[in-house]
């Protein structure tokens, strides 16, 4: 079945479509999820408060667009709505382990500790563009924000991520 | 906005391959003469690799793992909570709702504004020398009714006021019982005989 179908089926409460979409959606709302949070637990949650979106609204899923930004936007949302709850972190393993990192990784572990510093909105426009590989069109409409809003939006997410890699370094 | 500025804008989704071919010309051709966005270029692409090749796989995996257990506290979450039902397609009930839109605002209105052409052949505009009734009608009183009530007390003299005043030219012997029946009338908020 194609996802669309799928949703189709959820709306009609159909529990095996949820478990499918859920099984096929887990590992990609979690990597886009370990960027935004350190948290596994919170990560674990915000895939279900997703799902849980899902099985709601999947009727009013009109394929406007696809069912790929649909579903990540309402993660995005949900992801969103559980930092602000959150003071920001920064993982300390990340910080131990780069102190004793070969260049390659300690470079990697510069970038993930400068993007982990970026506010989520702008994490999420750089982990959606370079990681998922989303156009800014998609990205509008996963953030819900005009195109040349997350244009902008990545413009300065990448001037804060060059002042943060240059003071890593 | 100058084309340099236009074309940065649009780097990271240059990388990543997403642009359409009008953009992904206009970004090259910009790309030949500046250097400052050949460099941007190489950081975005080295941004990208560092997000790609990520060491947060063994967490993903780890988290993937537990997805059992995740879809059961899920199933205990929409139990009893069913999907929301599928709205109804507008192209089936907007028809039905403009209609009704027309019935609910044209026609009060066609009802609540004085209209001349009905009470034109009943008019008379020639001196009256007896008594004469005016009076107010209750808001909502239809056309039919304001009718009605002033053809069985006597003939309407000229249009209703910009105030929605009518004025009846008395056909009755009695006037004053006529104003007390006329008063009573649940339609009418005001009556009075012209002095």
């Amino acid at each position: 079945m194609t996802e669309a179908e799928l949703l189709d089926a959820v709306a009609g409460a159909d529990e095996g479509a949820l478990r499918e979409l859920y099984d096929r959606y887990y590992p990609r709302l979690a990597r886009f999820l370990v960027r935004m949070t350190t948290d596994d637990e919170l990560v674990a949650e915000i895939v279900n408060d997703t799902f849980l979106v899902v099985w709601q609204k999947a009727a009013g899923f009109r394929g406007d667009a696809s069912p790929s930004t649909w579903i990540i936007g309402i993660c995005y949302r949900k992801a969103l709505k559980a930092l602000a709850r959150l003071p920001p972190t920064v993982s300390l393993d990340e910080a131990e382990t780069a102190a004793t990192a070969p260049d390659a990784l300690e470079a990697k572990l510069g970038m993930r500790r400068a993007i982990a510093r970026l506010s989520p909105r702008h994490r999420a426009v750089v982990i959606l563009t370079y990681q998922f590989g989303y156009s800014y069109r998609e990205i509008g409409e996963i953030v819900h924000c005009p195109e040349n809003t997350v244009k902008t939006r990545m413009h300065h997410a990448r001037k804060a991520l060059k002042k943060l890699l240059e003071a890593e370094s | 906005m100058n084309d340099h500025h236009a074309v940065t804008l649009l780097l990271p989704w240059y990388v990543n391959g997403t642009l359409n071919e009008q953009e992904m010309a206009s970004v090259e051709a910009h790309l030949l003469g500046c250097a400052d966005c050949r460099e941007a270029v190489a950081t975005d692409v080295e941004e990208a690799r560092h997000l790609s090749t990520t060491t947060d796989e063994a967490r993903v995996e780890a988290l993937t793992a537990r997805r059992a257990a995740g879809f059961e506290a899920l199933r205990g979450q929409i139990r009893g909570n069913p999907p929301r039902r599928r709205p109804v397609a507008p192209t089936r009930w907007l028809p039905a709702l403009a209609a009704l839109l027309v019935i609910g605002a044209v026609l009060p209105a066609a009802w609540l504004t004085p209209r001349p052409a009905v009470y034109e052949l009943r008019t008379s505009h020639l001196a009256h020398e007896g008594p004469v009734l005016q009076l107010v009608f209750r808001d909502g009183t239809s056309a039919e009714d304001i009718d009605l009530l002033i053809r069985t007390s006597g003939t309407l003299i000229g249009p209703p006021s910009s105030g929605g005043v009518y004025r009846v030219a008395l056909a009755s012997d009695d006037p004053q019982a006529l104003l007390e029946r006329i008063r009573a009338h649940p339609l009418v908020r005001w009556a009075e005989i012209e002095l």
